[in-house]
């Protein structure tokens, strides 16, 4: 009996303690002068740029390592670790020159040798990230790769600060795939072996590298504080630090309104849902993913292979609804395998706009041969009936599907949706099953397409197939420099705007709130870093 | 893994007479059907519980490896610079395309030799991940079973003596208030509340983030972040055990040797404490011991609605991660976890109550 009432009264006592202590430590808007940036989940301790699999661990590595070369908010190359880099005249060379200043965070400088050993990591026999592809193309990283010899005789040291690169042949992507590799210190990670480097706790989790923050602290499963680098060669960051830390997205908000978090990730832009935050002043930034939804067609099918259809169907969806109502109009209807970001896109004038025209539509299919009386579109006495399938998920899809179905009914064309599983759709894809499917997917920063539309593609479901366009992409990469592949990316974009090979429907927006008290954050495909020595707390 | 928050204390069997589990009777029933000394007993439900671990083991294999999807897919995705080969590449690597029983028979083979795996996101052994997410879990489930059942006792019995009075009305209310409301929305209710609008406790974590505290001073930081997800388990566990002991009690105290106990002249209190309440614990204690299996696995919304860096968040993330390894270590550890608490239950349930004997 007086034990239960002790008990009792212990529990009391604690319960107390817990709220006397509470208020002693009020939590109100930070005022220090480090900002907290939160993720859906606590980094992982794997802080290897080359190695690491998930964006929650990169969101550290890219602040504690650099790459080559980098990339503004307009997807232009800019100086990273090299300085400046020039392009031999056959286009298979680029030299690059490091920043004479950059050093490791332990103090040694950054030298050609780390440039070397860190594209040599990547191409070993024994990596275990995903990442060789990027390297393949350097003249000997393939024999490299299969172990057959041991140095790579593309990759040349000219004095302690220049390297040259060389490809088996002119690689367009070259300062995207080759440029964007981050630079790894070799006095640190040279004596690993590469198949186990993955393992090396002690060392992933304790990054040393040269970017514009320095790694202090790691607490599994929560957080990871950096601390400004004094040193860096781009100038001190503003800011004294940076904390990432796991935030659950059912309270993100309530803790950017309190102060707790400064910047973190939005994706639904309704009005309503951001309110709360606009009005306290929260910094909503968007920027256009490089990333499409589309309508895939099968181009095994009789029907489909008829351009007018194609664009027939195009003018039939009310693409710009779906923008408009969808995405509250963070994107933008798509025309061109190029979203409207990337240097590649021809620009808005040059490309044809596929505007909402049942008229027009129904135009198109008459062309093509079919009949259009009495609301109901036959093509030789049957009315035209397809399936669309699609995946399950994405909200703004789904919706997007039962629009698809109700403007293709309006030309009397009967569309019946199949929802799948996201797996079960892509099976169906690659077995070539389907008329119509819909699905999205993030497209490469650099203007290349092989990986869709070229001859060894496994990602065409649609399964188009064009030499005129496959000439034009191997145009596009044989050369390296920016200015000459635009004119042929703006032919080849031009082609398959015309083509319509897919039905593309939207770009779509990701975005970034941030608290009022943070200047100077800008927000681009390419990630929320840029510029970040420029990040200032008012 | 249960995704719906139970108190712990939820019922995985309903309590029939006397509040004996039908579950615990009828394992009862089978292996008590003879008489035999503990010992023997124990071996014989131990022994039982290899095929039962073997069970689990494929049923969890099974329900995670042919779940469609793959842990790189997301990557995929997002990030398109990953070339196709260089995705198959790491599905080979991670043995994605091993068939199904290869799959099974290494990663048993694994378990059997003490290795846990690797995690595939942070490729950290999953024998450093789990210890720790467990602690932290104990952290915050040990605390709100204690306060939950200190709490749910007393006012059990409360509401059992006081039958049909105001205040046992009130408490039936709470408590299936307690047992409706689902413990993520309690959270987010007390999150919004009592730490948002009030400001009175920190909205979520572990710590205060880069705080340099140490000894005493982590120690409070650590009670501080401790109490508002303690408290919303403490409410939604002691609402069902409130209910278990109000019936157990009620049951005891309509029988003969209460009212034999009454006409001796004894006190209400002495009545009540001493011979209803020792009688009407015994069906409790088995409750509670069968709910130490949930203490893990109980708290899953809870805690990642709290960001508490628990079990339940670890699989929860693993899960949206595809991080098979660690979701089939997680899930296989809980299992085994339950499956003790259940013998554990058993066997308390005849050391509380001399009646049952096992010689």
């Amino acid at each position: 009996m007086s034990k239960r009432i002790g008990l009792l009264l212990l529990a009391s006592c604690l319960v107390l303690a817990m709220v006397l202590t509470g208020c002693g430590t009020s939590t109100g808007g930070k005022q220090d002068n480090i900002v907290r940036i939160a993720q859906w989940n606590p980094p992982t301790g794997l802080f290897h740029p080359e190695l690491l699999t998930s964006d929650y661990d990169s969101s550290v590595a890219t602040l504690v390592y650099e790459k080559l070369v980098d990339m503004n908010p307009n997807l232009e190359y800019i100086p990273g670790l090299a300085q400046e880099w020039t392009v031999s005249a056959d286009n298979r060379s680029v030299t690059f020159k490091l920043q004479p200043d950059a050093k490791w965070h332990d103090g040694q400088p950054v030298t050609a040798e780390d440039v070397k050993f860190s594209l040599m990591f990547v191409g070993s026999k024994d990596y275990t990230g995903p990442r060789y592809s990027n390297v393949e193309q350097i003249v000997g990283m393939a024999d490299y790769h299969a172990g057959t010899s041991d140095d790579v005789s593309g990759i040349e040291i000219i004095d302690e600060k220049t390297v040259k690169i060389t490809t088996i042949q002119p690689y367009g992507p070259f300062l995207y795939s080759i440029g964007g590799r981050y630079v790894m210190p070799k006095h640190i990670w040279g004596d690993v072996a590469v198949a186990t480097a993955d393992q090396e706790r002690e060392l992933l989790e304790n990054p040393i590298g040269s970017g514009p923050f320095v790694f202090k602290q790691f607490v599994k499963d929560q957080y990871v504080e950096l601390t400004a680098n004094a040193d860096y060669w781009g100038g001190k960051p503003k800011i004294d630090g940076i904390v990432i830390q796991a935030v659950s997205q059912d309270t993100a908000q309530a803790q950017l309104l309190k102060g707790e978090i400064d910047i973190m990730a939005v994706s639904d832009f309704n009005p309503d849902g951001l309110k709360a935050l606009t009005d306290a002043g929260v910094q909503i930034k968007t920027a256009g993913l490089v990333a499409v939804q589309y309508m895939g067609v099968n181009h095994t099918k009789a029907a489909f292979q008829n351009k007018l259809v194609r664009q027939g169907l195009a003018h039939a969806i009310n693409r710009q609804s779906i923008v408009d109502d969808l995405l509250y109009g963070k994107g933008n209807v798509a025309d061109n395998p190029f979203p409207k970001t990337i240097w590649a896109y021809p620009g808005d004038d040059q490309i044809k706009h596929y505007e909402y025209s049942p008229e027009q539509a129904i135009a198109l299919f008459e062309q093509a041969g079919y009949v259009y009386k009495d609301g109901v579109m036959t093509k030789g006495g049957k009315p035209v009936k397809w399936v669309l399938k699609y995946p399950v998920g994405n909200k703004v899809r789904e919706r997007a599907a039962e629009l698809i179905q109700q403007n293709l009914h309006d030309i009397g064309i009967e569309i019946e949706l199949m929802l799948l599983e996201f797996q079960a759709l892509t099976d169906a894809c690659i077995a070539g099953d389907f008329d119509l499917f819909l699905m999205g997917m993030g497209t490469s920063f650099d203007a290349d397409q092989n990986y869709i539309w070229g001859p060894s593609s496994t990602f065409n479901y649609s399964r188009f197939r064009s030499s005129q366009g496959d000439e034009l992409m191997k145009q596009g990469v044989a050369v390296v420099s920016i200015e000459d592949r635009k004119p042929i990316y703006k032919e080849w974009a031009l082609y398959m705007n015309e083509q319509i090979p897919n039905i593309w429907l939207y770009n779509w927006d990701g975005g970034l709130a941030v608290s009022p008290r943070l200047q100077n954050v800008q927000y681009f495909a390419g990630g929320s870093y840029y510029d970040i020595v420029n990040w200032a707390i008012k | 893994m249960r995704l719906n928050d139970v108190g712990g204390g939820a019922p995985a069997c309903q309590p029939i007479r006397a509040g004996l589990c039908s579950h615990t009777l009828s394992l009862n029933a089978i292996l008590l059907s003879e008489v035999m000394p503990l010992r023997t007993y124990l071996i014989r439900r131990l022994l039982l519980m290899i095929p039962v671990i073997i069970g689990i083991s494929v049923i969890i294999f099974l329900l995670i490896n042919i779940a469609p999807g793959d842990p790189y897919r997301s990557m995929l995705e997002t990030a398109p610079n990953i070339s196709a080969a260089d995705y198959e590449n790491m599905l080979k690597h991670i043995g994605y395309y091993d068939p199904l029983p290869v799959k099974y028979f290494k990663w048993m083979g694994q378990l059997l030799s003490g290795n846990l795996g690797y995690s595939i996101s942070s490729k950290e052994p999953i024998a450093d991940l789990l210890p720790r997410r467990l602690g932290n879990t104990l952290l915050l489930s040990l605390p709100a079973l204690i306060l939950s059942t200190l709490l749910a006792i007393p006012l059990g019995v409360i509401s059992a003596t006081r039958q049909y009075s105001r205040l046992d009305h009130l408490l039936s209310i709470l408590a299936f208030i307690g047992i409706s409301i689902p413990a993520f929305f309690l959270a987010l209710l007390f999150i919004k509340f009592v730490a948002f609008d009030l400001g009175l406790f920190p909205i979520q974590g572990m710590q205060s983030i880069a705080s340099g505290l140490s000894g005493i001073g982590l120690f409070f930081d650590r009670l501080y972040h401790l109490a508002l997800p303690v408290l919303v388990l403490t409410m939604v566990q002691v609402a069902s055990r409130m209910r278990y002991t109000r019936s157990a009690m009620l049951e005891v105290i309509g029988q003969d040797f209460i009212r034999t106990a009454r006409a001796k002249g004894l006190a209400e209190r002495k009545v009540v404490y001493k011979h209803a309440l020792r009688n009407a614990l015994i069906p409790v204690i088995t409750v509670l011991s069968m709910s130490l299996g949930t203490i893990l696995s109980g708290a899953v919304l809870t805690e990642t609605v709290f960001m508490w860096p628990g079990m339940g968040t670890m699989v929860y993330q693993a899960i949206s991660n595809r991080d098979y390894p660690v979701v089939m270590a997680g899930t296989m550890v809980l299992a085994i976890v339950m499956l003790f608490a259940n013998l554990l239950a058993d066997v308390l349930y005849a050391v509380v109550d001399p009646r049952i004997r096992y010689d």
